[in-house]
């Protein structure tokens, strides 16, 4: 028997939204892949997008590493050195730690909230004073004037911003082991040298680059989405920032599992 | 739907297009034809749908329902508040069209951009960035980039609206001396009785998702239909309820 009366579950509003921001995501994302596989990319712009972009949050991304570094450090010291003896594990476990989860993590939240903020701020004004409309006009589509730049800008200096943000991290962790415990730098570095892998760099190398493609991506469809006025344009900005944060957080949880999953 | 078709008999051919927004028709069954050389100005009372009209023809939107028969798809638009790039200087603004969409040389873009500035007063503004102009002047720049490619068809939205009267009379000049040079087609979308009466050939008016009137700029001045007169001498009684009563 066929129930006519409850054909239809509702389906809450902010699953639909979620699931057309990942739709359109996908869609922005294959056209830009499209426009760059076809070779029409506006080098200039690129080279200026990733050099200013990386400018803007390199300073954010070494303070923040640097104290993680240290903190960890701390951390790290009192349990190995203090309860455990191990001094030669104090380097390669900050390493680990930091190569393998906290260095693309944290700077992807920077690149999230320093660039993804600004390209959603960026495109969002361009869409309300009708510059996207004037583009579209003249047959240039903005995903290829505007998003391939920003988005290969993005899977550029997320990796550079990464390898900075993990030799600063190491470094201020070995200096902090050094004038805290008094640990030896020549202890710490062979402790790195023999617990990370090449593997280890690369894993976070991809992680870094799929972080700053998604930043962009998901910065730059909701930028295309601002509707109504200026002030639709930090509401706008301010998802971008959340969603960015929990995508990082997803994306980073299906790499590790894949690389180091059992 | 948007059709290319170089044989159409008119540059323009608007057949029976509907458009709704939600629940909200903005425009049902409207049809109107422009040809070339010819600019129809589109008019009615604010948030009937007139704008509506330019991004359809422009295809930045599409109709529910009829055709927009375009004879050529090569179409500038100048829009209400220029829509510059403002990461461009003037210069860069004009010549984007051309530097994307054709195989000119760097010197030939050059000289087309200079006449298009030329054509609209703004020699000697090249390297200033729209941050740096005023609102007539970057609506002057728009007009500018709407033509450097020799187009068909040009979109002038609200080209008068938020200037002071110096301004307005300099745009309409522009427009005026963009028709006498340049053969293509032309919609306005206006409230200005100056920009119809010195740059139109003819006009439609929209109230209620439909054409209430159209007609000739001469028909204009003798017409007895009721939502033109009321619409040109701004009165409040008449057959379009726009008027709110404040009860005092």
């Amino acid at each position: 028997m066929v129930n006519n009366n409850n054909s239809h579950i509702p389906i809450p509003k902010s699953i639909l939204s979620f699931l057309s921001l990942v739709g359109q995501s996908y869609l922005n994302l294959y056209k830009a892949f499209y426009w760059s596989i076809k070779g029409e990319i506006n080098l200039a712009d690129t080279i200026f997008q990733a050099s200013t972009r990386g400018v803007d949050s390199i300073v954010i991304i070494l303070i923040t590493c640097i104290f993680i570094g240290m903190a960890l450090a701390l951390q790290l010291t009192n349990e190995l050195i203090e309860t455990y003896g191990a001094e030669t594990a104090v380097g390669g476990l900050v390493a680990l730690a930091i190569t393998r989860e906290l260095a693309p993590v944290v700077t992807a939240i920077v690149i999230a909230g320093r660039v993804g903020a600004s390209i959603t701020a960026e495109i969002g004004s361009m869409k309300v004073t009708e510059q996207i409309d004037a583009l579209r006009v003249m047959d240039i589509d903005p995903i290829n004037y505007l998003i391939v730049p920003r988005l290969i800008a993005g899977a550029v200096i997320s990796p550079l911003m990464t390898i900075i943000a993990t030799i600063a991290a190491i470094l201020s962790a070995m200096y902090l082991s050094y004038s805290y415990k008094g640990l030896n730098f020549a202890v710490f570095l062979d402790s790195v040298r023999d617990m990370l892998t090449m593997k280890d760099i690369l894993v976070a190398l991809l992680k870094a680059s799929c972080f700053g493609i998604l930043i962009v991506t998901i910065a730059s469809t909701f930028g295309l989405n601002v509707k109504g006025g200026a002030d639709e344009v930090g509401n706008y900005t301010t998802r971008t920032v959340v969603w960015s944060l929990v995508v990082i957080f997803i994306t980073n949880y299906i790499i590790t599992s894949i690389f180091y999953g059992v | 739907m948007l059709i290319i078709e170089p044989n159409s008999p008119h540059i323009i051919d608007f057949i029976k297009v509907s458009k709704a927004f939600g629940n909200k028709h903005v425009l049902k069954d409207v049809s109107f034809a422009v040809d070339k050389n010819e600019i129809l100005a589109v008019i009615g009372p604010s948030g009937v749908g007139k704008s509506t009209i330019l991004k359809l023809v422009s295809g930045l939107i599409e109709a529910d329902d009829g055709h927009i028969v375009l004879s050529s798809n090569k179409k500038g638009m100048a829009f209400q508040f220029g829509a510059l790039l403002n990461f461009l200087t003037v210069k860069e603004n004009v010549a984007l069209p051309l530097r994307k969409k054709t195989h000119l040389s760097n010197s030939e873009i050059d000289t087309k951009v200079y006449y298009a500035l030329e054509s609209v007063g703004l020699t000697g503004a090249e390297n200033l960035t729209p941050d740096e102009l005023s609102g007539g002047m970057q609506k002057r720049v728009s007009f500018a980039r709407a033509v450097v490619n020799d187009p068909d068809i040009i979109l002038y939205d609200e080209p008068t609206s938020g200037l002071d009267p110096m301004t307005s009379s300099m745009i309409i000049n522009d427009i005026s001396h963009l028709k006498k040079t340049l053969p293509a087609a032309g919609i306005i979308v206006t409230h200005d009785i100056n920009v119809i009466d010195k740059a139109a050939d003819k006009i439609i008016m929209i109230y209620d998702a439909k054409v209430v009137y159209a007609g000739t700029i001469r028909d204009l001045k003798t017409t007895t239909n009721p939502f033109a007169d009321q619409f040109f001498n701004g009165m409040c009684d008449g057959p379009m309820k726009i008027c709110v009563s404040t009860g005092v």
